[in-house]
């Protein structure tokens, strides 16, 4: 296991963020739009909301992978790499997990909130844009942070259908040079300390956020 | 102009079941598994022996930060490498999932356990009941049902995570149809048979689960 070796799980590390931190930026803004319908009063929507949903949330990430991967030539004739295809698969997979942290995170803004921004005039758009939405997204970042991780942990499926990131790398390097166990286990001490640390500025925002409310 | 050929791939039925199976047979061993190890790993990790805590705190650590994908090739390959096992791709499979489950179940179990009350343990003591008494009637029906939920997300996670051993040639159900795929030239249709199995699967998963909370699990009040 040479430097250069190291350096280049670690450029691949750099990927797999690239490719994450576009997922949840674009999964946010479908998972926003999800959640919206979800508490929506129009069945139609609401239905289609859950139906989503639960379809990204009950099926293997993996299939949902090879459905894009071979269905978007299929279905809409377009040839794309890899790195499109995972993160269409990442926006989509994690946008059904996001919608459901809004959800609750909208959901658990006391009722007292929207009777006095009505009593103050608002209208319930206004009400939802300057008083519930913001106090939501508060609540909602400890939450985003632990879906990042997550699906910082699933990129590494991505790899399956060619996508070259770390874990890619990381079986290309183990078949030329048999170093099986170091590459891995190099491979596995970088997500790691991605990960956990991700995950304690996540429960560290959760208890500085827990003084305000 | 691709045309979708389901029966194509519906000839193959044969090959999915036994997938089908292999998946169920996978994912039953590795909750029954994993629920073991991951109550132990709970119980080091509210225990007060110092050495005990730092290693289940460590394990569960590892084993949620670390791709479950990673896992799986450590422990196919890794161990090989080390010349120490030589795993066939069913076990290597089935250690990987109950590694990677049981660090999460442990999280679950650990929450249950430090949700009893004192107060309610205390009570039970002035009852006048026994230890084993107390542990089997008031905290083992209690933790149950605080976990049951949160264990039966992780069941459904297993079912779907499962998926991922096909990585090392586990003959489940999405080798089974990978393998169906390559030799009819049938990706698509392939993996839309096999969304609609895994969604079945992990739909009635969850339902058998809350049907049996309902049925058989008394409502406690701190819910």
């Amino acid at each position: 296991m040479t430097w250069m070796r190291v350096l280049l799980l670690l450029r691949g590390a750099v990927v797999a963020l690239e490719v994450c931190t576009l997922g949840i930026i674009l999964g946010c803004v479908l998972g926003f739009c999800l959640s919206l319908m979800r508490l929506s009063k129009i069945k139609t929507l609401n239905m289609l909301s859950l139906i989503y949903v639960e379809l990204f949330r009950d099926s293997p990430l993996l299939i949902q992978l090879f459905l894009i991967f071979y269905g978007l030539p299929i279905l809409f004739k377009v040839q794309t790499s890899a790195l499109v295809v995972a993160t269409i698969a990442m926006t989509l997979n994690s946008s059904a997990y996001i919608a459901e942290i809004f959800k609750s995170a909208i959901g658990g803004i006391m009722k007292g909130q929207w009777d006095a921004s009505y009593s103050l005039g608002l209208s319930h758009l206004q009400s939802l844009r300057y008083v519930i939405l913001p106090q939501a997204f508060r609540i909602a970042i400890p939450p985003l942070i632990n879906q990042f991780v997550s699906m910082l942990k699933s990129s590494s499926l991505a790899s399956i259908i060619g996508f070259v990131e770390i874990t890619k790398l990381a079986t290309m390097i183990r078949s030329r040079t048999f170093t099986t166990f170091d590459v891995l286990g190099v491979t596995a001490a970088i997500y790691f300390v991605m990960c956990y640390g991700l995950s304690r500025l996540g429960s560290y925002l959760e208890k500085r956020l827990e003084i305000g409310t | 102009m691709y045309i979708m050929q389901f029966g194509e791939v519906l000839k193959y039925s044969d090959m999915l079941l036994r997938g089908l199976l292999f998946t169920l047979e996978l994912s039953i061993l590795t909750m029954f598994f994993s629920l073991i190890l991951g109550t132990v790993i709970a119980l080091w990790r509210i225990s007060k022996n110092k050495f005990l805590f730092a290693f289940a705190t460590a394990y569960v650590e590892f084993f949620r930060n670390v791709p479950l994908l990673i896992v799986i090739y450590i422990v196919f390959y890794g161990t090989s490498a080390l010349s120490i096992f030589r795993f066939t791709s069913i076990t290597a499979g089935v250690i990987a999932l109950t590694l990677n489950s049981a660090a999460f179940e442990a999280e679950i179990i650990r929450g249950g356990l430090k949700a009893i009350a004192k107060e309610q343990l205390e009570s039970a003591q002035s009852l006048g009941l026994s230890k084993f008494q107390i542990f089997r009637f008031i905290a083992i029906p209690y933790v149950i049902r605080i976990v049951w939920t949160a264990l039966g997300n992780q069941a459904v996670d297993i079912i779907l995570g499962s998926s991922v051993v096909s990585v090392i040639a586990f003959p489940e159900l999405t080798y089974a149809g990978m393998n169906i795929a390559a030799t009819k030239d049938r990706y698509f249709e392939v993996f839309v048979i096999l969304l609609i199995i895994y969604l079945t699967l992990s739909v009635s998963a969850s339902s058998i689960l809350r049907v049996i909370k309902r049925v058989f699990l008394k409502p406690n009040e701190l819910e």
